[in-house]
């Protein structure tokens, strides 16, 4: 077969395979349009989807989500900020960040952020508080939440359809919420029922008292037992079983660290991961795991009174299980250890081992985080091999890296090399403040002695940054606005072999202008910025 | 020329593109619920800016530009993630397939003929990824390519050249080839386009 041959039948199959999909694509469901829609990709549709104008997600999407464990830490975003009016949550001191004092053998440290939202509204499923009821804090009996519109045909595989004196109900018993998880319709809404000691009829029977309150479940005076009172909430009940959820904002306002072990792009099944959060917290939302535990003790860690346990999750014919240790270290302030590939009392053994970070080396490694200098080896092979060109701070202290991105079979000189701009803006570590959306102008082919070569924007935080490839004689870059008023100069930077423009577009900024020593202009390249060029500037809304 | 009242306009733009830009994203993402999110974006972007969008002769490059470089970013921050989801996803799809079920739309995946096809396109560089999805999906010329992407014609040629060569490598086939634009992919049925 000769290579004509060989890329006739490549083709051929492309053709096919294009054709198939195009197919399947027209097939599905074509949602009205949502005007009032916020920008939700790229911001965090790992586990959701579930946004106005689209299908509504079921439990068995938010165990879907529980299993993700990423290597890095996955900046999950799209978490507006709400005024979250969970009135029993109560905090005395602002919680300070932790760490592990040694990092476990065979791990690194894969990152840390910091949280300021709620996940409530964050539309995705899973995402509405969880209401916590008991006889005290400490011996909870039931989580409530709702999982957004009931949808009988699309509650999910896996669900076990049963009746109670005709209210239809969906169990999910030992699925990934504990051994007792119940989904009932109550307004409309399916309602997610978390009650390890009740019998699922007698469970049922209670959600004949519950009604919708905003974004929150709540059982109606006199529809609670004797001695119940509602004693607390968790922010999400992707919290308790999710490995990864603070790095998705599950856990509400505070601070995580993750530690991962092995190849990030590995199967599931040989990666581990711990997270330390640490969040404001209450005797309730200690024991909140418990709710959807698989097994669960007391124990001491660091001198406090403590759970260990292990949250398992069922998917077809797959498992993961979850260990968790959990403790107040001091007075309003929980600490959370969520692991995935290690046994509980591993994982106990490393949570005695938990230290508060100082402040400074806290700021360092959030903002080394958000600069994605922990990100592994693997990950960026997989992006073509991104190599670190020259970094440095804009005018107001913001740490910015570059790096470039060469192109195959080429190294960072090479004409098909481009640009990759990280900012650290700080921030929630959630949002879009801390992971931009770029878009680049100018590409590949380019030779680099060109004045003004491949360039790349970026959009975070509502503010906007640029960089780009200049050649030897370029001295001076300017930014330039519509009308040539020039509004500031650029940095000029050099590694890897190549000299680079970086700046931050303020606004009205339109276009660089590269000039020679002696002023003569030697280019100028429009930045897009502002112009219809630029659809991938996401929009400042509170969810970035 | 008068521009169209921009709802009706826009209401055809939304009709006659949705599912292109579906399977376009999900032809660099792998995943429907994420597509559709690209798509709602891409249109929710093109509303809020239509008085621009509006007046361009070709919107839906400018749409697809948009999913392009969403599913870009997208890949990049959530690459780990996703690929825990999809396994999952595939895991659900065998279920959901038996039952009729579908519970995160994502199932729905599992039947797309070829996915190792689309495997390999998604293991490429991002720009290789978008250069190839549009050639092969949308049958696309070089030149349309560039519009799209905002690049040179040239940038297009060489990241098709290295994503089809990549391409063949991976799915089995020797990696010489003749150039892009020496032969082009007929598709049938596209009216998505």
């Amino acid at each position: 077969m000769n290579d004509h041959d060989t890329f006739h039948d490549l083709d051929a199959r492309a053709a096919r395979a294009a054709g198939d999909l195009r197919a399947a694509a027209r097939a599905r469901r074509r949602p009205a349009f949502d005007p009032e829609r916020s920008p939700s990709i790229p911001v965090g549709a790992g586990g959701g989807g579930d946004r106005r104008g689209m299908p509504r997600r079921t439990l068995a999407a938010v165990a879907a989500a529980v299993v993700l464990v990423a290597a890095g830490v996955v900046w999950a975003a799209n978490r507006p900020h709400t005024e979250d009016d969970g009135p029993l949550t109560t905090t005395t001191d602002q919680p300070r960040p932790f760490v592990l004092g040694s990092v476990p053998k065979g791990f690194s440290l894969a990152g840390a952020g910091e949280i300021t939202s709620s996940p409530a509204e964050s539309g995705e499923a899973g995402s509405a508080p969880l209401v916590l009821y008991g006889t005290a804090a400490d011996d909870l009996r039931l989580g409530l939440t709702t999982l957004g519109d009931f949808d009988a045909e699309g509650i999910g595989a896996g669900a076990d359809p049963f009746e109670v004196e005709g209210v239809e109900a969906y169990s999910f018993d030992g699925k990934g919420f504990g051994p007792r998880a119940v989904v009932v319709p109550v307004d409309g809404t399916g309602v997610l029922a978390l009650a390890p000691s009740i019998d699922r009829e007698e469970l049922v029977g209670l959600l004949g008292g519950a009604r919708i309150d905003g974004d929150r479940v709540v059982l109606r005076d006199g529809a609670l037992p004797d001695g119940w009172s509602r004693v607390g909430e968790e922010p999400s009940p992707l919290a308790l079983v999710s490995p990864i959820a603070a790095s998705r904002g599950a856990t509400g306002p505070g601070s995580f660290v993750a530690y991962t072990s092995g190849d990030p792009t590995a199967e599931l099944s040989d990666l581990q991961a711990v997270y330390v959060s640490s969040m404001p917290g209450d005797a309730a939302r200690l024991h909140a795991p418990v709710l959807a535990a698989t097994e669960v003790r007391g124990t001491t860690i660091r001198g406090h009174e403590a759970l260990v346990g292990t949250s398992t999750v069922s998917a077809g014919d797959s498992s993961s299980t979850t260990a968790f240790a959990t403790w107040m270290e001091r007075p309003g302030e929980l600490i959370r250890l969520t692991a995935m590939g290690v046994p509980v009392d591993e994982l106990q053994r490393i949570a005695e081992d938990v230290e508060p970070a100082a402040p400074e080396a806290w700021k360092d490694l959030v903002e080394r985080t958000q600069l994605g200098e922990f990100d592994s080896g693997q990950y960026r092979e997989s992006q073509g091999g991104l190599q670190d060109m020259a970094r440095g701070r804009f005018d107001d202290g913001t740490a910015w890296i570059l790096r470039i991105w060469p192109a195959d079979g080429e190294d960072a000189t090479g004409p098909g090399a481009s640009l990759d701009l990280q900012v650290a803006l700080g921030g929630d570590s959630t949002a879009g403040s801390s992971s931009g959306y770029g878009s680049s102008i100018g590409g590949d082919g380019e030779p680099a002695e060109q004045a003004l070569g491949s360039s790349t924007q970026l959009s975070q935080g509502g503010r906007s940054f640029g960089a780009g490839f200049v050649g030897a004689d370029v001295a001076t870059v300017v930014l330039v606005g519509r009308d040539g008023t020039e509004l500031g100069e650029a940095e000029i930077v050099s590694g890897l072999g190549r000299r680079a423009w970086v700046a931050e577009a303020t606004e009205g900024v339109a276009e660089v202008v590269a000039r020679a020593a002696d002023g003569t202009e030697l280019g100028r390249q429009d930045l897009g910025l502002g112009t219809e060029h630029a659809p991938t500037t996401v929009v400042a809304s509170p969810g970035d | 020329m008068v521009r169209p009242e921009p709802t009706a306009a826009f209401d055809e733009l939304y009709r006659s593109e949705w599912s292109g830009l579906v399977a376009l994203g999900w032809s660099l993402t792998g995943r429907w619920s994420v597509a559709e999110e690209l798509a709602q974006d891409a249109f929710a972007d093109a509303y809020r800016g239509w008085d621009r969008v509006g007046g361009l002769e070709r919107p839906g490059a400018w749409l697809r530009r948009a999913v392009v470089n969403r599913a870009a970013s997208h890949h990049r921050h959530r690459h780990v993630e996703d690929r825990g989801l999809a396994r999952l996803d595939a895991r659900d799809g065998a279920g959901a397939g038996a039952s009729g079920d579908d519970p995160t739309g994502d199932a729905a995946a599992s039947r797309v003929g070829d996915p190792a096809f689309w495997d390999a396109v998604r293991a490429l560089p991002d720009r290789q990824a978008a250069c190839v999805a549009l050639h092969y999906l949308e049958d696309r010329s070089v030149a349309e390519i560039a519009e799209v992407l905002g690049c040179r014609a040239a940038t297009v040629k060489v990241h098709l050249h290295r994503g089809r060569t990549a391409l063949a490598r991976s799915l089995g086939e020797p990696a010489d080839e003749p150039g892009p634009g020496d032969r082009r992919t007929t598709h049938q049925g596209e009216e998505d386009r």
